[in-house]
């Protein structure tokens, strides 16, 4: 019986699980490092943190866009919740993603939307068998200075996958779910339970082990992954060039997984005192402000710098009777210029701003060196489309809080020249982060205009 | 081999491709008879710098530009043949010999080349999706692994989440992959006592009974005792003693309800009872509270409750008025008296297993003294005065519960008393009022289920012990016959006992054991490492396994021993290395030249066996699966094993997954009506709703019917929820029964309150949703995508008015959209009597529904009932070949391709010869070529992109 699908035969994957990337950082240190001579830390020395918060279909953008530029803006109704941290973000307007553009791919926005927003990469369109799109800023970010913590990033959404069916217009369901693309290939499936995103942060309870336990513990981990690694290896030799890719997926998850448990030793972080495992949920508002508070707790502590947060998916059809609202969003979004409808559109755009209040606050009341931690973090709230109803990708809503140290500017309202891409601000999001490079997605240069003093 | 290999080619050619005459160059005959054709009836829109759906006819000038456009030239024939294109507003028509040309020799193009090579495909390396990995580690260790709360969801593509190309392995996943083989094998092979945890529940997210309204809107579950309504939670337990405890108040008043609906509150007058509510676990009665809270002070309660190793449901109830006589006193139907009060309930908690070790010995195996008779659900009847006795251990002198779950038939004027004794002496008795079967009285009509099933309760007292061994006894002690009793409740005293348990609360828990596949595996092997190992490997890789790869799990228990690891903890480190294996979470095949596309083979005996697992069961082979295909000997039987895998109950996987993904049933839960305009939408309607449906389709898989029985039938399942939603006479109760749709106007699935549901959107329905999900789903031919820049539908000067169905109309006048919701919305017209719950109506607001329509081939129809007979008349075709290519597509766990033609033509065939059965769908599908065979990767297809 020949069974190459069983029977080694070469190797030509070497030295997998040796070569681990050198954290910059010392086992001994505290949870809050202080370091100014890092790259990618204040000039306080404290470390800078990046997140995207995504909400879906764009806004009612007459209630989001102020009706001037600069410091002495108006605060328009979706922005007014944030009013009282109005020096502490900008409001960028003109910036575009033109690769969400159709390119004569036919219908099919949101999936586009919600693909190019980290990416600027143009999704190709399919269904199923050959996702491609491009790698995302914060896993671009995540790669070049994740060793610096325990997670090199953090992925978290309201919305699992869909159940069943097909999703946008021909696109594949992971188009709509997934913010985050390692490579062009795979995307980085958020958490979408808190308890299951504070186990990744914190480990289960009963990791409360003795040193020669968890030392156990680690040798048999690393044992086992060895011995996966070299069932992978023999296997992978018998296989055709697709499936050759998939088991690829599965020797770099090993990998990455064998080099998080050597950062889990050296970065051994518990959860702050008082700090819970969250309680089941009962309601979306509560998923949200779980989700906010695992992601502040994580930038607290150190466990990450870098984050993605989808609030709901684009194309969500999701009603918020607790606004009063029981018409699903994305069909209110098709308003038709409707009043009625982009009043609620409005106001559930209010919802999600007041939901990012609370994230905010919470930032805010994290002290850290001379400040807070929202000082030292770069918090990019929007959403891959403006209008919703004619699904347009300029003119992009889109709010940065957080000065990053002094590197951003906040309080204004900033005009950039119309068509800007989207990648340029990723561009100076990456280089403020310490992460050197000319270029992202489709950038045509830097972002000048949020820049701050530093 | 080669042989086998003409052979099909043979049997292909012959059976699905009508000869034509091939000699002319197939350029030649395009540009002779196909492209004036087209240039008559198509050009006019498809071509030019902006032709409709981008599809510009006129570019194509060589035979090659229409190949590498295989799917525009597939679509065009099958508009063409089935008259959607042109447009029906168009003056120019084709005859039906014009239409055929166009068709045949695009068919013939497309096909016939694929006919000379015929194609059986690929499959990709598939990982197992989050059912399968559940099924896969159930069969293979006995263990119910949550995977669909622990992983995240899988992509899904082509409409199913199996298919190997979108399943991808991030990271994320593969650490939950080995925290989930450490969960799994701390259940498998218990090597230390389950830690004791607190788990809150949040009532409005348990299960709650039948009368329950559900969340008042602030989490408060409401409960009245009409029907024992109750808030459920349905957890694994280790042997132990567990505490439970709820948050509730009570209102002492408007509990009662008249007649039989929940809006018919009683004005209660007079006094008013206390309260109750009661703690249950499965269906036995632990202990009751008088509920005493009000609104503004919600307290807890808690019972200490004793479990066996297993899974229990822990109950908060609100039964009927219970005690003394109320238990035989039957009222409606029903035991005892309504409660007046209703009973509010926030959280349930469950904490345990408690330090204690809780022992249970099931009546059955026990010592016993005195007449009586052992019943087959463990426990013993004690017909005559006797006793059931087992031995007891203490560890050290202390406190120990002693209980008893019992029940009763009674007699004369005392209730059965059950005795407990220690060494032989009375220590406590107990009268039991806990009621057996009761029967109801002449002329009672029967409502309740609790009626027909015992009702025990449990008994417990808690007493000092000396260390060592000691007997606890429980004894029945007053035997009592009345048979001229008119009552036939009251004529014979009988105690029934099911179980007695210990607990003894200096000890510390008990180590719970091992599921039973993995005690097999341990028992069969002994203390052999190497030989339980192979054994596991050998399943859970469903093949054979090399000498080589049993050494390196053993290097691995090597390790773990010299850690100092038992000999069961050492096997759980290798088990654990199996389970994270790529072996174990990926499906993949043999094949002889991977990367060579013309390297066509029938696949392995080995990878057939999972083939047909992962097909009907979701899961591994089982032992007959395996041992046949190691024999080389499964081909021969196939069909006897398709069919003895369709009888087993493992193929409810088909209904799981297959169903609840082909008709879309799994996203329910995602759907939510607006509260306002439709009250009666809740987790329990919500619920029936996606049960109505499995069972239809179990029903039909179960009773190998028509297919077309999916269009048609004129049977549904439903209960009482469904009944009065469908407004459909006398069904009572949560059990859902088959009942005849035969005077009414659903039929087939298209008219089940889930699919209308799913189509709707959460204030109205959607007649473009349920239009495109019939030509997505039921006839397999979806329409495009929207264009991107959806003109507005209020123009200047033209607003929209009247019904939805006036206002869609209109909206159709714009040619831009009507070509495609020409195709969609008939049909959804057809279906507008049905509300976007699936409730009848006659009107939509004001206005009166109009539910007729006429497809674009031309049939008309009014309503439902016509519609679907429509559909299984001049769509059947359309029908059959969408069912084919569905269940294609599932069973290979890939998308179908323009080769896979001949195979679903040949399945759709063998259906028409054989009364469209569904077994024969299945086997058809077993018996094609993609299904059998398969072809290496090619590795220009991946530049292709």
């Amino acid at each position: 019986m020949s069974t190459k699908w069983h029977i080694p035969r070469r190797t030509f994957l070497k030295g997998l699980g040796t070569a681990l990337a050198l954290p910059m950082l010392d086992a001994m240190l505290p949870s809050t490092r202080v370091f100014a001579d890092v790259v990618g830390n204040t000039a306080s020395g404290l470390p800078k943190r990046m997140a995207f918060i995504y909400v879906p279909q764009g806004k009612n953008m007459v209630d989001w866009t102020p009706k001037t530029f600069g410091a002495d803006y108006e605060l328009p109704m979706i922005l007014q919740p944030l009013a009282e941290h109005r020096k502490d973000f900008s409001i960028v307007t003109g910036m575009a993603h033109m690769r969400g553009l159709s390119e004569n791919d036919g219908g099919g926005d949101h999936a586009r939307a919600s693909a190019v927003y980290l990416t600027g990469c143009h999704p190709k369109k399919t269904a199923g068998a050959d996702i491609k799109l491009g790698i995302s800023v914060d896993q671009f970010a995540a790669q070049r200075i994740g060793n610096q913590t325990r997670l090199p990033s953090l992925e978290l959404s309201c919305d699992g996958g869909q159940r069943a069916g097909s999703c946008d217009s021909g696109y594949s369901c992971a188009y709509q779910f997934n913010l985050s693309w390692k490579n062009d290939t795979m995307p980085v499936n958020p958490e979408v339970d808190p308890r299951l995103a504070f186990e990744r942060l914190f480990g289960n309870k009963s990791s409360g082990q003795s040193a020669e336990a968890r030392a156990k513990r680690m040798l048999f981990n690393k044992s086992v992954l060895d011995f996966v690694l070299d069932d992978a290896k023999r296997l992978q030799n018998g296989l055709g060039s697709t499936d050759t890719r998939k088991l690829d997926e599965y020797l770099n998850a090993v990998r990455e997984i064998e080099q998080r448990i050597e950062r889990s030793e050296k970065f051994r972080i518990s959860a702050p005192p008082g700090a819970e495992e969250p309680q089941m949920f009962e309601t979306y508002e509560q998923q949200i402000k779980l989700m906010f508070d695992i992601l502040a707790l994580s930038f607290q502590t150190d466990s990450t710098r870098i984050a993605t947060f989808i609030v709901a998916h684009d194309g969500s059809n999701r009603p918020y009777p607790q606004i009063g609202i029981s018409d699903g969003h994305h069909d209110l979004s098709h308003h038709r210029n409707d009043e009625t409808k982009k009043a609620k559109i409005a106001k559930i755009n209010h919802f999600h701003t007041t939901q990012f209040n609370y994230f905010l606050n919470k930032l805010k009341s994290i002290r850290e060196g001379e400040g807070n931690l929202l000082d030292n973090s770069a918090i990019v709230y929007g959403s891959g489309i403006s209008d919703g109803n004619q699904h347009l990708h300029t003119n992009l809503p889109v709010l940065v809080a957080g000065k990053c140290g002094e590197a951003l500017k906040t309080g204004e309202h900033i005009k950039v020249d119309e068509n800007t891409p989207m990648c340029n601000m990723y561009v100076s999001l990456l280089n403020i982060m310490g992460v050197k490079t000319d270029r992202f997605g489709d950038s045509t240069g830097r972002l000048k205009e949020i820049a701050g003093v530093a | 081999m080669k042989q086998a290999f003409c052979l099909t080619v043979i049997v292909l050619l012959s059976m699905n491709l009508p000869v034509h005459a091939a000699d002319e160059p197939p350029l030649i005959a395009y540009e002779k008879t196909v492209a004036p054709l087209l240039q008559k009836y198509c050009y006019q829109c498809h071509s030019g710098a902006k032709p409709k759906a981008d599809l510009s006819l006129s570019s194509f000038k060589t035979i090659e530009s229409i190949f590498q456009h295989r799917e525009q030239w597939e679509l065009v024939a099958q508009n063409v043949r089935t008259h959607d294109m042109p447009p029906e507003e168009s003056r120019l028509q084709p005859t039906q010999a014009e239409r055929e040309i166009i068709v045949d020799w695009v068919d013939q193009q497309l096909h016939q080349h694929d006919s000379k090579n015929p194609d059986p495909g690929r499959v990709t390396v598939r990982r197992l999706n989050r059912a399968e990995y559940h099924n896969t580690i159930h069969d293979l260790t006995g263990v119910d692994f949550q995977s669909n709360v622990e992983f995240p969801p899988d992509d899904s593509g082509y409409g199913f989440d199996n298919i190997g190309d979108v399943l991808s392995l991030p990271p994320v996943l593969m650490e939950k992959y080995l925290s989930a083989a450490d969960k799994i094998l701390e259940e498998a092979i218990p090597t230390e006592p389950v830690s004791s945890k607190v788990q809150r529940f949040p009532a409005s997210l348990a299960q709650v009974g039948f009368n329950a309204i559900g969340d008042r809107g602030d989490g408060w579950v409401q409960l009245i005792s009409l029907e024992d309504d109750d808030v459920a939670v349905e957890l694994p337990t280790s042997p132990g003693d567990y505490i439970v405890r709820v948050l509730a108040f009570c209102k002492p008043t408007g509990g009662a309800m008249v007649g039989g609906g929940n809006n018919n509150r009683q004005a209660t007058t007079g006094p008013v009872d206390p309260t109750r509510i009661s703690i249950c676990v499965d269906n036995a009665f632990i202990q009751d509270f008088e509920l005493t809270a009000a609104e503004t002070r919600p307290q807890w309660y808690e019972a200490r409750v004793g479990a066996s190793q297993g899974k229990h449901r822990f109950r908060v109830v609100m039964r009927r008025i219970r005690g003394g006589a109320n238990e035989l006193t039957m009222l409606n139907g029903r035991i005892g008296k309504q409660q007046s009060g209703i009973g509010f309930v926030k959280y349930v908690e469950v904490e345990g297993p408690l330090r204690a070790a809780t022992r249970t010995y099931p009546a059955a195996n026990l010592q016993a003294t005195g007449e009586g008779q052992n019943l087959p659900d463990g426990g013993r009847l004690l017909d005559h005065e006797g006793q059931v006795s087992t031995r007891i251990n203490v560890a050290k002198d202390g406190e120990v519960i002693l209980r008893a779950q019992a029940y009763a038939d009674q007699a004369g004027d005392q209730p059965a008393r059950m005795e407990f004794q220690v060494d032989g002496k009375p220590v406590k008795f107990f009268d039991v009022l806990a009621p057996a079967k009761m029967v109801p009285l002449q002329g009672q009509r029967v409502f309740s289920l609790m009626l027909l099933v015992p009702q025990p309760a449990v008994y417990e007292t808690k007493l000092n012990l000396t260390a060592g061994q000691h007997t606890f006894s429980a004894a029945f002690v007053n035997d009592f016959v009345d048979p001229q009793n008119k009552n036939p409740n009251l004529r014979d005293r009988n105690l029934y006992i099911n179980y007695l348990e210990t607990a003894d609360l200096s000890s510390p828990a008990l180590q719970p054991e091992m599921p039973g596949q993995i005690k097999q595996l341990f028992a069969a092997h002994q203390q052999d490492a190497r030989a339980i190992l192979s054994d596991f490997a050998r399943h859970a890789y469903r093949r054979p396994v090399q000498k080589q790869e049993i050494d390196r799990l053993m290097n691995l228990v090597d390790l773990a021993g010299r850690q100092g690891e038992g000999f069961e903890g050492s096997i759980k480190l290798a088990m654990k290395a199996v389970l994270v294996s790529p072996y174990f979470l990926f499906r993949g095949e043999d094949q002889p030249n991977p990367n060579d596309p013309k390297s066509i083979h029938p696949i392995d005996e080995i990878s057939l066996a999972s083939r047909l697992s992962y097909f009907l069961w979701s899961s591994m082979p089982d032992d007959e699966l395996l041992n046949l295909a190691e024999r080389g000997e499964l081909r021969k039987n196939l069909p006897a094993q398709v069919k003895r895998m369709l009888e087993s109950p493992k193929s409810k996987a088909l209904v799981d997954n297959f169903a609840n993904q082909w008709l879309q049933t799994r996203s329910l839960e995602t759907m939510q009506p607006d509260k306002e305009l439709f009250p009666d939408y809740d987790a329990g309607l919500r619920a029936a709703m996606q049960k109505e449906t499995e069972m239809f389709f179990e029903s039909i898989m179960r009773e190998d019917r028509s297919v077309i029985d999916f269009l048609t039938a004129d049977y549904t399942f439903i209960n009482e929820r469904l009944a009065k939603l469908y407004g459909i006479q006398n069904i009572k109760g949560e059990e859902f029964r088959r009942v005849s749709l035969s005077e009414t106007p659903r039929r087939g699935v298209i008219t089940q309150a889930s699919v209308l549901t799913l189509t709707s959107n959460p204030t109205r329905t959607s007649p473009v949703k349920r239009g495109k999900f019939v030509l997505d789903n039921l006839l397999g031919t979806p329409p495009p995508p929207p264009p991107p820049d959806v003109p507005s539908l209020d123009q200047p000067g033209r607003k929209l008015i009247g019904t939805l169905r006036q206002q869609m109309e209109q909206h159709r006048v714009d040619p831009n959209c009507a070509g495609c919701h020409a195709r969609m919305d008939p049909i959804g017209f057809g279906l507008e009597n049905f509300d976007a719950i699936g409730a009848w109506r006659d009107k939509d607001g004001d206005a009166v529904v109009d539910p007729a329509g006429q497809l674009v081939s031309g049939e008309s129809f009014k309503g439902a009932v016509e519609l679907s007979k429509v559909l299984a008349t001049s769509k059947r075709n359309e029908f059959l070949h969408c069912m084919a290519e569905k269940m294609l597509t599932f069973a290979l766990g890939r998308g179908v391709e323009s080769y896979d033609e001949p195979a679903m033509a040949e399945i759709v065939q063998k259906l028409e010869k054989s009364e469209d059965r569904f077994s024969v769908l299945v086997m058809s599908v077993v018996d094609s070529m993609p299904f059998q065979m398969r072809r290496g990767d090619s590795l220009a297809a991946m530049s292709k992109e």
